[in-house]
């Protein structure tokens, strides 16, 4: 029979382990950001499965280290070296980029944690000469990402399916990623046109990972005729 | 017979108790996580026997039973989840390559419909992964401009796994 103090020593022996609490006061102020991290190394996974190497660039030059953006920013700041892939397929060019912000049909700018967009528009907007904000018919797919230790919010889903009305309809794929789930939000997904609710998506549930990189793989075939 | 000498109550106020000891922020958050509750359909029974009985939503609060899972799944979200992305996109950033500019191409413009021509380096090395902290919009700058993410090694995480996993049987009240 298991007593207090079995419990007592298990509880201590998972909160004081190096990977314990001391880790969720390292990570706890990059939690999303990690999390956005890990999303855009599936795009990269999805882009190299279909035979290309995608290339890692920088704002400013050769990303080393490869910066990720604290907060939605611009495509052509260059107030540090911002990292960002590049590649082609089927003489196509692509870029991923993370916490880049579109300029919406309606006008308002918007932010995608993770996206996958026309490579000749951003090469447009980061020109000297035409500095701008992507229009939304720049981008292909946009991924909202959220890390939550507990159910996710429900007004997140809302949010993100405002932000995708507002993309126009260049957008082949949207979906919102988490660790996490919500059986609500599932349900809200569901309609046409709405994004695909990639939840659980964790190196803990390999499945869900195939599926979000083999959406990729199947949109960006079909879009390149590869 | 029971597996345990304690109730799940007790299990679940001792975990709080001690995570708030190391730190009131991350046990507010597990608690929040426990507070939100979870939905239920519920069923009235029709007064007219002809008719179907009405099933509707309800929030409920979780048993405790339940909670200590809840609590068990935020605690595996930074110990086991948080180091996996890490290494997982340190996994998937090694295996691309880094672009250098070759500037062969002399015509090249920035923004034109041409890639910027590059040679690639570094594929299947290790890349320095970093997140901003310091934005650029930010006034206020103190402490560390970026965060790099390092990786964890796979036997750390999987004692963290294995160590949630015992807890989880632990707090099995099941059949009792």
């Amino acid at each position: 029979m298991a007593t207090l103090q079995d419990l007592e020593n298990a509880i201590d022996a998972l909160l004081n382990h190096p990977l314990g609490v001391s880790q969720y006061q390292l990570v706890q102020r990059v939690e999303e950001k990690a999390y956005e991290a890990y999303v855009f190394g599936l795009c990269l996974r999805a882009v190299r499965e279909l035979g290309v190497t995608p290339i890692l660039r920088g704002n400013t030059g050769i990303p080393t280290p490869f910066v990720f953006r604290g907060a939605p920013g611009q495509i052509h700041s260059r107030g540090r070296n911002y990292g960002y892939a590049e590649f082609t397929l089927n003489g196509q060019d692509f870029e991923i980029q993370a916490g880049v912000e579109f300029k919406g049909t309606s006008g308002m700018t918007h932010e995608l944690d993770v996206c996958i967009m026309r490579g000749p528009d951003a090469r447009a907007c980061r020109n000297p000469q035409s500095l701008d904000d992507p229009a939304s018919a720049s981008l292909i797919c946009g991924w909202e990402c959220k890390f939550y230790a507990g159910n996710l919010d429900k007004g997140l889903g809302r949010a993100f399916v405002g932000l995708i009305d507002d993309m126009g309809s260049n957008l082949r794929l949207s979906g919102m990623c988490s660790n996490s789930s919500h059986p609500q939000l599932r349900k809200y997904f569901q309609p046409d046109r709405r994004p695909y609710p990639h939840f659980r998506l964790t190196p803990l549930e390999t499945s869900n990972e195939d599926i979000f990189v083999n959406q990729i793989k199947g949109e960006l075939k079909k879009m390149t005729g590869a | 017979m029971s597996r345990n000498s304690y109730t799940a109550q007790q299990a679940l106020d001792l975990l709080l108790t001690k995570l708030r000891a190391q730190n009131d922020l991350f046990a507010t958050s597990v608690q929040a996580a426990i507070d939100a509750g979870k939905d239920v359909s519920e069923e009235e029974p029709a007064t007219d026997r002809r008719k179907k009985p009405r099933v509707y939503r309800r929030t409920v609060r979780f048993t405790h039973e339940e909670a200590l899972q809840v609590a068990f799944d935020a605690l595996q979200a930074y110990f086991v989840e948080q180091p996996l992305f890490i290494n997982d996109a340190a996994d998937n950033f090694s295996k691309a390559a880094l672009g250098r500019p070759t500037h062969a191409q002399a015509e090249w413009m920035p923004g034109g419909d041409e890639r910027e021509p590059v040679v690639l380096e570094q594929q299947g090395q290790e890349k320095q992964l970093e997140i901003e902290l310091h934005t650029e919009t930010q006034v206020t700058r103190e402490g560390d401009e970026t965060f790099v993410l390092k990786r964890q090694s796979k036997q750390s995480i999987e004692e963290q796994r294995q160590q949630i996993q015992t807890l989880r049987a632990l707090t099995d009240f099941s059949g009792e």
